[in-house]
């Protein structure tokens, strides 16, 4: 292909109008996130996966395992308010909101009777609706939906077991113990125990720990109370 | 402590909660929570905070950012609490800054030393609390600060600490996988640790490693075969069972790993065959996990070097996913299909008509997952199904990133495959027409390009038939309202080019649709200087071939409008156009060639024409030209640098000195001799070869380089017309180098009918075959499959594709698989209700009796679904049954209540009721009660809040 000169008279404009659609693609962007977020501010910063393959893409080395195993996990109700969101890989706070919203938008108004993944800017979203509450997962292209799913099924398990039937208004105000549970199942976007009895041994040790603490504060203040009485 | 009922906060933090659990609309959310980031931000900052009520602020900050908002004020209080001796504190303080911090922040290093010290702590839970934040927050930078301490701590005594400590090494491993190389040999140790929690936990460092090389671990194919085998015969305890399907998780990683080490390695992988085979015949494919396990199989199957049996068990398995009801197995199926057919292709003949049905499915990420299928075995015999189909689905939907991949694997199958080159061009102008600005700008380049060269076919009568219908096909396109830029460029470039080659059209008709082009996209900078190029190109010709013509008054006042044009860009074609019509016709000639675009253009790159000049320039005194390369000043200042970074600085800004200009002794008259060669040295040949468009301008830059050491080639760049006149030196011979290349003869108009006849009779064929697809799928399976088969159809949908649709057309209806696909079509059912839309509760409740107790009505409307096909009126009380695949119901139910019993025995409180449902039901009453006594209005906004998650 050397040697030619197909662009005899195209030469700089090739340079120019790429630099133009990119801007154009930016106004699009900014469109698509005024029409889609049900609740939706529109912003025009540059996509996550972008922002994700930037960073990656600096430092090659580890492009190819750097990405974490889940992304992120997150707690939509069925109005599309936030119950819990834990990240995996980093994202910005605005990025995000955008996340939120997006994924929202897909998955609260799919059907019942589809599949519980969504593909989503390269990744994929697993879902599993429990009651009001959607339970969603972000993973990578090439991995199993079906294990995902299962992972959901086994922290929603163990909710169950730990707060006792478990229904959305505990998640709601006990959004901290929800987290700390999380963080007994999954390290670093990894499942890191998959025996439902290990976690609540280790769960539960640490509330009776805390709970000691609390006694001891407690009769620690009120022997002073006493004794400044 | 204000706590107020079961929830231990206080009733301030609970009415937050409340208030923005009953906002009607995120702005309201948003007031809600800016006045409570307000009210944070002037407390956290009082003295003599007590820790309980810190513990709170950070906890309500912990809020505000999960609901999307910015509570960086308080990540130094997060912070500080991680120092707090209390564990209680400190695990709260582990937990935001987690939560808060990325493991870039800057406030990172002032937790450093806190988890250095909890990292030694007596107490297990403060080391896991350390660890887990190990894993988030410990950088690249920071590794070196605690792996020691870490990798200490994968001999500590309490397994859930070996555990995170090998997790946290996993996590080191992905930030820099030098830090951890070292370890491999404590990673097989763990392998074998008492605890199989540990076990599997190590399995992630080892995926990582063996997924860099591959080779090195061989030698633990036998160890994981063996793991594998013993989890697979429960040999683990009890407790790693999920849903009767022994440790699957752990089943799963090894399989990922067995099928990196078993790629392209017929001796490991030989090893594995007893064991995945055993494992596919175990597992259960009426659960969930079980398919999960299978599919993972298959996987594996489908990397490593597998037996004629294995993949016949792959392909059984196949078929039960595409079978099934099941979307998620659906399309599990197709994933796995996509991954079988690599091996064997064979496959997919067998499932056509279950790929078509997934094809058609309203589902819309099954069918994405089928067209990512139907990518992957297009072929020349299916590709214009195959592709119709995607372009179609491609201009229904929305998402971008979707729309610029179907349109990219179009073009891509396009270019690979296309039968014809009609076929190739209408396809080029559907996905350009509906994708074009978000397609990469080389697409339409390409375009061009392969329309100046036609497809390397040495025949001229076909790349004209090729232009004249692409020429035929903009003319109709170019008058459509809203066409991307991207597509308007490659019309323009080509009007222009071939617009008035063929006769058939004549130039005012042609400047007159590039003028209107111009005038519709008026705010189109790009789009208005190749119309005004092509415009100048069609009147050139027009001259040069001596024909009389007028300027189109339309085109007049385009040119008056460039001519004052705000871009330069555009004013100087304008001005340029006025010049080269005021020119004669032999001057027209020489400066547009037509049809020249693909001609070579000689590169003089040494200049030899200045030779003369320069000889001259040297007699007279003048300094010769030292290659940049042997020029000492600049080595000097970036002899640090390497040669590398010295190319790049070339084009961007310079932060050293100018090397001053060293006086250099006048070299003798014999150096010259040899000099002109060196007088462009041509420093990097790449860019040369590479940059071929502005190949045209290198020369003068170099030429610039050479004479006065400024950096001529961005300004080239910008300003670039290829009439470069500032290398005045170089003049006319120069740019005839450039510019003289051989018209390509001008058609005879013979073939213009021709053309006409064979372009009619192309689009005539190309239609049947769409529209009988869409009436039966059982065609479109013979031409999506037709070419793996070796029966008739093969012929047939390779007639189509040399474009004998109408015979194709009858040979097609004939299939064999005909009687067989009527069935199929028929039970096509419309989508089922929207079971599960709870929009209107209300409407849904007081159809119901009202003397039921309400959670049951709840969990009827929320589980309809499932409930019908359990299909027991007793339904109600059995909780796991309502998520589970019915087959495992009982079980599943008995073993949870079993381990809830352990839970239980360990906090004997209220939970022991929660045993069975009657109780549960009261549990969620109490709960009820309890946040009404709070306030919160369950039948307010969403009943649903008090409904069990697996009820």
């Amino acid at each position: 292909m050397t040697g030619r000169s197909l662009h005899r008279f195209t030469g700089d404009e090739q340079s120019k109008s790429s630099s133009f659609t990119c801007s154009l693609q930016d106004a699009k962007l900014l469109l698509d996130s005024f029409n889609h977020g049900s609740w939706s501010e529109g912003s025009s910063e540059t996509t996550v996966k972008e922002k994700v393959k930037d960073k990656f893409r600096d430092d090659g080395v580890y492009f190819s395992f750097r990405i974490e195993h889940i992304h992120f996990v997150l707690l939509i109700s069925r109005q599309g308010k936030v119950r819990l969101t834990k990240w995996y890989s980093p994202y910005s706070q605005k990025e995000r909101s955008k996340v939120i919203r997006e994924l929202s938008g897909m998955i609260l108004t799919r059907g019942p009777k589809l599949s519980n993944f969504v593909e989503w800017r390269g990744f994929k979203v697993v879902y599993k609706r429990y009651a009001s509450l959607y339970f969603c997962m972000c993973i990578n292209q090439e991995d199993n939906e079906l294990e995902i799913l299962e992972i959901i099924h086994h922290f929603v398990e163990i909710l169950d077991r730990y707060f006792g039937s478990v229904c959305e208004l505990d998640l709601i105000f006990n959004f901290h113990k929800a987290y700390y549970i999380l963080d007994e199942i999954l390290i670093a976007g990894e499942l890191q125990e998959s025996s439902k009895k290990t976690v609540a041994r280790l769960v539960s040790a640490q509330d009776s720990l805390v709970e000691a603490a609390k006694e001891e504060a407690n009769s620690i203040s009120n022997i002073i109370a006493q004794a400044t009485k | 402590m204000g706590s107020q009922g079961g929830f231990g906060q206080s009733k301030e933090f609970l009415d937050l909660v409340k208030s923005i659990g009953e906002a009607r609309s995120k702005s309201e959310e948003d007031r809600i929570v800016l006045h409570e980031i307000e009210m944070l931000k002037r407390r956290i900052n009082e003295p003599d905070i007590p820790k309980r009520k810190m513990k709170e602020y950070i906890i309500r900050l912990v809020y505000i950012e999960m609901l999307g908002h910015d509570a960086s004020f308080g990540y130094i209080h997060a912070v500080k609490m991680t120092h707090d001796d209390s564990l209680l504190l400190k695990r709260t303080g582990y937990l935001a800054v987690t939560l808060f911090l990325n493991e870039d922040h800057d406030l990172i290093i002032l937790i450093v030393n806190t988890i250095q010290k909890d990292l030694k702590s007596d107490n297990y839970l403060v080391v896991c609390a350390a660890l887990n934040a190990v894993c988030k927050l410990i950088n690249e930078e920071t590794i070196p600060a605690v792996i020691q301490q870490v990798v200490e701590l994968l001999g500590h005594p309490k397994e859930g600490v070996r555990k995170k400590a090998v997790m946290a090494l996993h996590s080191f491993y992905q930030r820099s996988p030098s830090s951890v190389n070292h370890l491999v040999s404590s990673f097989q140790k763990k392998l074998c640790d008492n605890d199989p929690g540990v076990m599997g936990a190590t399995l992630f460092p080892l995926y990582d490693l063996i997924t860099i090389d591959v080779n090195l671990y061989k030698d633990l194919v036998v160890s994981f075969v063996n793991i594998l085998k013993q989890v697979a015969e429960r040999r683990l305890p009890k407790s790693y069972d999920y849903h009767q399907t022994p440790a699957p998780f752990i089943q799963i990683k090894l399989l990922k790993i067995l099928a990196l080490l078993g790629s392209g390695d017929k001796k490991s992988s030989e090893q594995m065959y007893t064991v995945i085979g055993d494992i596919m015949r175990k597992s259960d494919t009426a659960s969930n996990i079980g398919n999960a396990i299978l599919y993972e199989c298959i996987c594996c199957i489908s990397s490593i070097q597998s037996s004629p049996k294995l993949l016949e068990t792959a392909a059984d398995a196949i078929a039960k996913f595409l079978k099934s009801d099941s979307h998620n197995l659906k399309y599990m199926g197709i994933d796995a299909l996509g991954r079988l057919i690599r091996i064997s292709p064979e496959i997919a003949e067998q499932h056509q008509l279950a790929v078509i049905d997934c094809l058609e499915d309203p589902d819309d990420t099954l069918k994405r997952k089928t067209f990512e299928l139907l990518y992957k075995m297009t072929k020349s015999s299916n590709v214009e199904v195959i592709v119709d189909r995607m372009i179609d689905y491609m201009i229904s939907i929305n998402d971008n990133h979707y729309k610029t991949e179907t349109a990219s694997r179009c073009v891509e199958l396009a270019e690979q495959f296309a039968p014809s080159n009609h076929w190739f061009i209408q396809t080029m102008n559907k996905v350009f027409q509906h994708a074009g600005d978000l397609l990469n700008p080389k697409v339409a380049h390409n375009l061009m390009r392969l329309i100046a060269e036609g497809f390397g076919e040495d025949d001229d009568t076909a790349d004209s038939q090729l232009r004249s219908s692409a020429v035929e096909s903009y003319l109709q396109i170019v008058d459509e309202p809203k066409l991307p830029s991207a597509f308007l460029q490659v019309i323009c470039w080509v009007m222009g080019e071939y617009g008035t080659a063929d006769g058939k059209y004549s130039a005012s008709y042609i400047s007159g649709k590039l003028c209107d082009a111009a005038e519709a996209h008026s705010n189109d900078d790009i789009v208005k200087a190749y119309a005004v190029t092509a415009l100048m190109k069609v009147y050139s010709f027009e001259k040069a071939a001596g024909r009389k013509f007028n300027l189109l008054p339309e085109c007049q006042s385009l040119l008056e409008e460039l001519s004052a044009s705000h871009s330069s860009d555009l004013q100087q074609r304008a001005y340029e156009f006025q010049a080269v019509l005021g020119l004669d016709a032999n001057a027209i000639e020489n400066i547009m060639p037509l049809d020249a675009s693909c001609e070579d253009i000689e590169i003089d790159k040494s200049l030899s024409f200045l030779d003369s000049y320069v000889h001259k320039s040297l007699e007279e005194g003048a300094e010769p030209y030292i290659p940049e390369h042997e020029r000492s000043g600049t080595l000097s200042i970036s002899n640090i640098r390497n040669q590398n970074h010295y190319e790049t600085s070339t084009h961007s800004l310079r932060f050293e000195a100018y090397e001053v200009p060293k006086p250099v002794v006048p070299i003798g008259i014999p150096a010259t001799i040899s000099y002109p060669t060196e007088l462009v040295p041509v420093p990097e040949p790449s860019y040369l070869l590479e940059v071929q468009p502005t190949l045209s301008l290198a020369p003068v830059s170099d030429a610039g380089s050479a004479g006065l050491k400024l950096r001529l080639d961005g300004v080239q760049k910008k300003w670039g017309k290829p009439t470069y006149s500032s290398a005045a030196s170089s003049s006319t011979s120069n740019s005839d180098s450039h510019r003289t290349t051989i018209n390509g003869a001008t058609q005879p108009d013979t073939v213009i009918s021709k053309s006409r006849e064979s372009s009619s009779y192309d689009s005539s064929s190309r239609r049947q075959p769409h529209v009988e697809v869409s009436e039966e799928k059982q065609k479109l399976a013979a031409s999506l499959f037709g070419g793996t088969s070796s029966r008739s159809e093969k012929k047939q949908s390779g007639a189509a594709a040399a474009g004998g649709g109408g015979h194709s057309k009858v040979s097609r209806v004939t299939n064999h698989t005909e009687d067989k696909v009527r069935p199929v079509t028929t039970v096509v059912q419309p989508p089922p209700p929207d079971l599960l839309d709870l929009g209107e509760p209300t409407g849904a409740m007081s159809s119901s009796s009202s003397a039921v107790d309400p959670f049951r009505q709840l969990e009827g409307l929320l589980d309809v679904s499932q409930v019908g096909i359990a299909a027991t009126p007793s339904n109600g009380p059995d909780l796991m049954s309502l998520y589970s695949d019915s087959s495992t119901n009982g079980q599943n139910q008995s073993t949870i209540l079993n381990e809830k019993d352990d839970v239980n025995s360990e906090n004997t409180n209220k939970r022991t009721a929660s045993l069975t449902k009657g109780p549960s039901l009261k549990d969620a009453l109490n709960k009820d009660a309890l946040v009404r006594q709070m306030g919160v209005n369950p039948t307010s906004q969403n009943p649903n809040l008090f409904s069990d998650l697996l009820g």
